[in-house]
């Protein structure tokens, strides 16, 4: 047992480091670009280059350390990715909001399920800003100031249970939305691993509604379900 | 045991919520820590679905009058029936996928 312990915690060792290496390399590429030092772009940089770095680490666990099987991956690339060849302003899907909406079968679904994408269009699409904004549990996301931290490089907005659909972590995803940018929802509002589909909290109807109603056309909706995570990430397995 | 531990896991929120004493002791049976490292090899399926907007279900709500509270709640429940259509699917007949 503590033979398996330990190497477990070699590996979280491992993959903790080699996160770490590739937010400094990355962040250090995205520098190169901009000349001077201005602190509002170095913040984008870095939240850029953390969330390459995370994508890159979820896709290299979701292709070549599970067993990875997608259903309509050419119009979930088309929907999401950057669009290829075109200058680097150019945005997906011509400006349109999307939202995108899945079941939550494990902590990790959120960065894993982008590791399904296409390598060039997961890393051309975090290394030019358009990845998802989210919001997540502020009791887990933002639990510390240096988890706060992180999850707010990696566009994840903090919400909490009663405090209603227009709390400041949904109003940062409305701005994404207003702006053409991508939103993804566990409208679920929590983890769930019974295998059924818990109720949909009315956060994601407000932002659609409120999408269609400042941006003049109403968001584009994907839905996503995925199988298989809680078996990745199990909650009841820490019991044994 | 697991069934109860899940449940009051689930609700763990709830309770911290509205009851002002927090229950100690679950960490040491479910160390929140544990839960974060993947187990390797295993199969992960995911289905996209197809790509659609609201505009008919906002014009209807529109034409009606309705409250926002009620189009977001109705826009939600059409959200929520196409989840859980497609997982659905994917469970049961992942051949009606593709």
């Amino acid at each position: 047992l503590s033979a398996s312990a330990s190497a477990v915690s070699a590996a979280a060792a491992a993959s903790i480091a080699a996160g770490q290496t590739l937010v400094v390399l990355a962040f250090w590429w995205q520098a190169m670009d901009e000349p001077g030092l201005n602190l509002a772009r170095a913040g984008v940089r870095v939240s850029r280059a953390t969330i390459t770095a995370v994508a890159a680490l979820s896709a290299v666990f979701l292709k070549y350390f599970s067993r990875l099987r997608v259903h309509g991956r050419d119009r979930f690339t088309q929907l999401v990715a950057s669009p290829r060849r075109d200058d680097a302003d150019s945005r997906p899907r011509a400006g349109r909001p999307l939202i995108t909406v899945s079941n939550h079968a494990s902590c990790l679904d959120d960065p894993l399920l982008w590791g399904a994408l296409p390598w060039a269009d997961l890393l051309r699409t975090s290394w030019r800003g358009h990845m998802r904004w989210t919001p997540g549990s502020r009791r887990i996301c933002y639990a510390n100031p240096l988890f706060g931290y992180f999850f707010g490089l990696g566009q994840v907005t903090p919400v909490s249970w009663g405090e209603g659909i227009f709390q400041p972590g949904m109003r940062i995803a409305q701005e994404q939305l207003d702006r053409g940018g991508w939103v993804h929802i566990f409208p679920e509002g929590r983890v769930n691993q019974s295998g059924r589909i818990y109720p949909c909290k009315w956060g994601v109807g407000q932002l659609v509604l409120e999408t269609a109603r400042r941006h003049g056309a109403s968001p584009l909706v994907l839905i996503l379900a995925h199988t298989g995570a809680c078996g990745s990430l199990s909650l009841s397995r820490a019991l044994g | 045991v697991r069934v109860a531990l899940s449940l009051s896991r689930a609700r763990l929120a709830d309770v911290e919520r509205t009851v002002p004493a927090v229950p100690t002791g679950m960490e040491a049976i479910l160390p929140e820590n544990r839960i974060y490292i993947p187990k390797v090899g295993k199969l992960v399926r995911l289905a996209v679905g197809e790509p659609f907007d609201l505009d008919a279900l906002l014009a209807h709500h529109a034409h009606h009058g309705s409250t926002d509270a009620r189009t977001r709640a109705h826009i939600a429940d059409v959200i929520e029936m196409k989840l859980a259509d497609l997982h659905h699917r994917l469970v049961h007949h992942p051949g009606s996928l593709d």
